[in-house]
């Protein structure tokens, strides 16, 4: 009788694992992966801006600039950081735009800015050099940046720092609030 | 649950926690600017209104655990018991905004990351044989990673056994105790990582012997004097290898390298321990040779990405030497008054480049005074304390290697107190409501830190109250 009692209660507890164990979560990703190409990058990555400057009096001819690290964050360092060089006592308009080319095809955000216009904002910060920048499009309540006109004045030598703030739900016209996006100071002759 | 006879027993155990916990928003920082914003303002820059449910970003976590441990009596003197576990870990982590281009799936996690672990370990107990009191055993663990969602750590599974053997000896009279041990350890470690569209299957295998002996004699009632040599070794974590990024709970770059060794320590420790009645001092002395030690250091210039320069540390290793000191005083010079002292002192060195090791501990002293009371009326265990901790500006530290040089040093004044009152009575016992209050940074000092990293950017927490309610039903 005990013997019976005890091969029961055994199997009961076995019984009781082996449904647990069953029961348990099962982690559903391999850690070797299973595809054989990479799981897509759905994060979203800038790693290229492109400044175009357009002599308002269509003497001086078009500037482009670029920085750009197509590998984002880490890995290799940046390819392109251009300085900006500006003719002195001139109006450029400039417009900005923005790209992912981590992806193939290449990925313009400059798109998604403008539909999501309204939780954007570039801001502009000239130091040591004689410029005024000042944006010059709207999202229907407060400015954006994607188009700016730059005002230059005599020669100098200094920065321009270019950010992008990530604002949903916060944006008030100022740079404070949101998520820095980008944030590059770009070296800017007047000459 | 479980049975548990003399002879032999199983137990279960099954247990799972689940929880999402809302990440507060104003702490999501795009860039070092961003961070130095959030840290400089009054107020948060972005306040949420008051709501009970759980927005981005957040963090769903789910662990579970599942053990069975068994056990066999052999003979009067043994005992072996295995022990088997599972546990699973997952962590799904949702970012403050969904990407601009609005077509993903908002349910899906920017980051998962999933943990399996299983361990097994079958282990033989002997009961004193004349002397002798030991166990023997092997053990084995597997652990699967998995990551989904943003570049964090690759995908790896790692394997680990070992084998042991631990023995003590106690004197007939109880006063001199030598305990000794040996064991063996093999690591297998794979990782998988895409990397220009190609899966690479990186794989490293370790194996080391390490052993401890140590000594532990009481020459008086009062008076006990030990002795410890140990060897140990660990090898290059995952992070360590393959890091290579914007680290965002550090706000910097981090770059790992793949060529790291396993790193092997050889430590000595020397303690010397006085108890009588009203005092007890204990003091403990080391030194540590380690060879391959790994550690994370600053590299200059700091990395340029698009959201600006971020500080970059790289993952290094050498041979260093560890020397310290740590005691401690306690002195109940009135039945109710307690004095504290501690201090602690290291000297790390980097044996190859013959040079200050980056990120040691500068030296600290603590010096506090408690006023317990056991119990007054109904209340129970009153207490007040105050502490003054005193940090020296660590001045070993080689010139530009680091992006600024350490902090001054900085004293803190902190005061705890606390007591129990009874909240209702059961049938065993009276259930207490327990208070603890404790302020940290009494006088608002202003201070930096030397071990973190956001030191670089910002002060340390200023005055700061925490109020604990405690009591169980």
């Amino acid at each position: 009788m005990q013997t019976i009692q005890k091969i029961t209660k055994a199997s009961l507890y076995l019984f009781l694992a082996a449904t647990l164990m069953v029961g348990c979560k099962k982690d559903k990703d391999s850690p070797k992966p299973n595809n054989p190409t990479p799981p897509a990058n759905e994060e979203e990555l800038i790693t290229t801006v492109k400044i175009t400057f357009v002599d308002t009096a269509g003497v001086e001819p078009t500037v482009t600039v670029f920085f750009r690290d197509p590998d984002g964050d880490g890995g290799n360092v940046p390819t392109q950081f251009d300085t900006i060089r500006l003719a002195a006592n001139s109006v450029y308009n400039a417009t900005l735009e923005v790209f992912d080319e981590s992806k193939n095809p290449v990925e313009n955000i400059t798109t998604e800015i403008v539909q999501e216009a309204d939780e954007h904002i570039f801001c502009f910060t000239p130091t040591n050099v004689n410029l005024n920048i000042i944006r010059t499009d709207s999202d229907g309540t407060y400015e954006v940046g994607l188009a700016s006109q730059w005002i230059v004045g005599n020669t100098s030598v200094g920065t321009t720092q270019v950010v992008l703030k990530h604002q949903p739900g916060v944006k008030d016209g100022t740079c404070a609030p949101g998520d820095t996006d980008v944030e590059l100071n770009f070296v800017t002759e007047i000459q | 649950m479980g049975l548990n006879k003399e002879k032999y027993g199983v137990e279960l155990f099954y247990s799972q926690f689940n929880s999402i916990i809302g990440i507060f928003s104003g702490a999501h920082i795009g860039n070092l600017t961003d961070l130095q914003t959030a840290f400089v303002s009054e107020e948060p820059l972005e306040k949420a209104d008051f709501t009970y449910d759980i927005e981005r970003p957040y963090q769903k976590i789910e662990h579970e655990l599942f053990k069975v441990k068994s056990y066999v009596a052999t003979g009067k003197v043994g005992k072996l018991e295995l022990v088997y576990a599972r546990q699973f870990n997952l962590r799904n982590e949702f970012d403050k905004h969904l990407p601009r281009s609005g077509d993903k799936d908002p349910n899906v996690p920017e980051l998962k990351f999933g943990l399996t672990t299983h361990t097994g370990d079958l282990i033989w107990e002997h009961e004193r044989v004349k002397k002798f009191k030991g166990s023997i055993g092997v053990g084995g663990i597997y652990q699967g990673n998995t990551t989904e969602g943003r570049n964090f750590i690759p995908n790896f599974i790692k394997y680990s056994s070992g084998i042991f053997w631990i023995e003590n000896w106690t004197s007939n009279n109880y006063k001199l105790q030598i305990e000794g041990g040996v064991r063996y350890d093999k690591i297998y470690q794979q990782a998988y990582i895409w990397e220009k569209q190609e899966l690479t299957e990186p794989d490293f295998n370790y194996e080391n012997f390490s052993g401890t002996i140590g000594s532990v004699y009481k020459l008086t009632s009062a008076i006990t004097l030990g002795y410890n040599f140990g060897s140990a070794w660990r090898p290059p974590g995952i992070n360590e290898l393959f890091s290579d990024g914007v680290h965002h709970g550090a706000a910097a770059v981090e770059i790992g390298d793949r060529t790291l060794s396993p790193e092997k320590a050889y430590n000595n420790l020397i303690s010397v321990e006085y108890r009588a009645e009203k005092l007890l001092i204990q003091l403990e002395g080391y030194y540590n040779h380690i060879a391959d030690y790994i550690y994370l250091a600053p590299e200059l210039p700091p990395t340029l990405t698009i959201r600006g320069a971020f500080p970059t540390f790289r993952y290094k290793q050498t041979t260093a030497t560890f020397k310290g000191v740590d005691t401690k005083v306690n002195y109940h010079f009135h039945k109710n008054v307690t004095y504290t002292g501690k201090v602690s002192l290291i000297r790390a060195f980097d044996e190859t480049a013959d040079e200050w090791l980056y990120g040691i501990p500068s030296d600290r002293f603590e010096n506090g005074i408690n006023f317990h009371v056991d119990s007054l009326k109904s209340l129970k265990n009153l207490f007040v304390g105050i502490s003054l901790q005193h940090v020296l500006e660590q001045t070993r530290f080689e010139a530009g290697s680091d992006f600024v040089p350490p902090p001054k040093g900085y004293e803190l004044l902190s005061l705890q107190a606390g007591l129990e009152i009874p909240l209702y009575k059961t049938k065993k016992q009276t259930v207490p409501l327990i208070i603890g209050m404790q302020i940290n940074n009494l006088l608002n000092t202003t201070y930096r830190d030397y071990l973190n990293k956001f030191r670089y950017y910002s002060d340390e927490m200023g005055r700061n109250f925490i109020l604990q309610l405690k009591t169980t039903f």
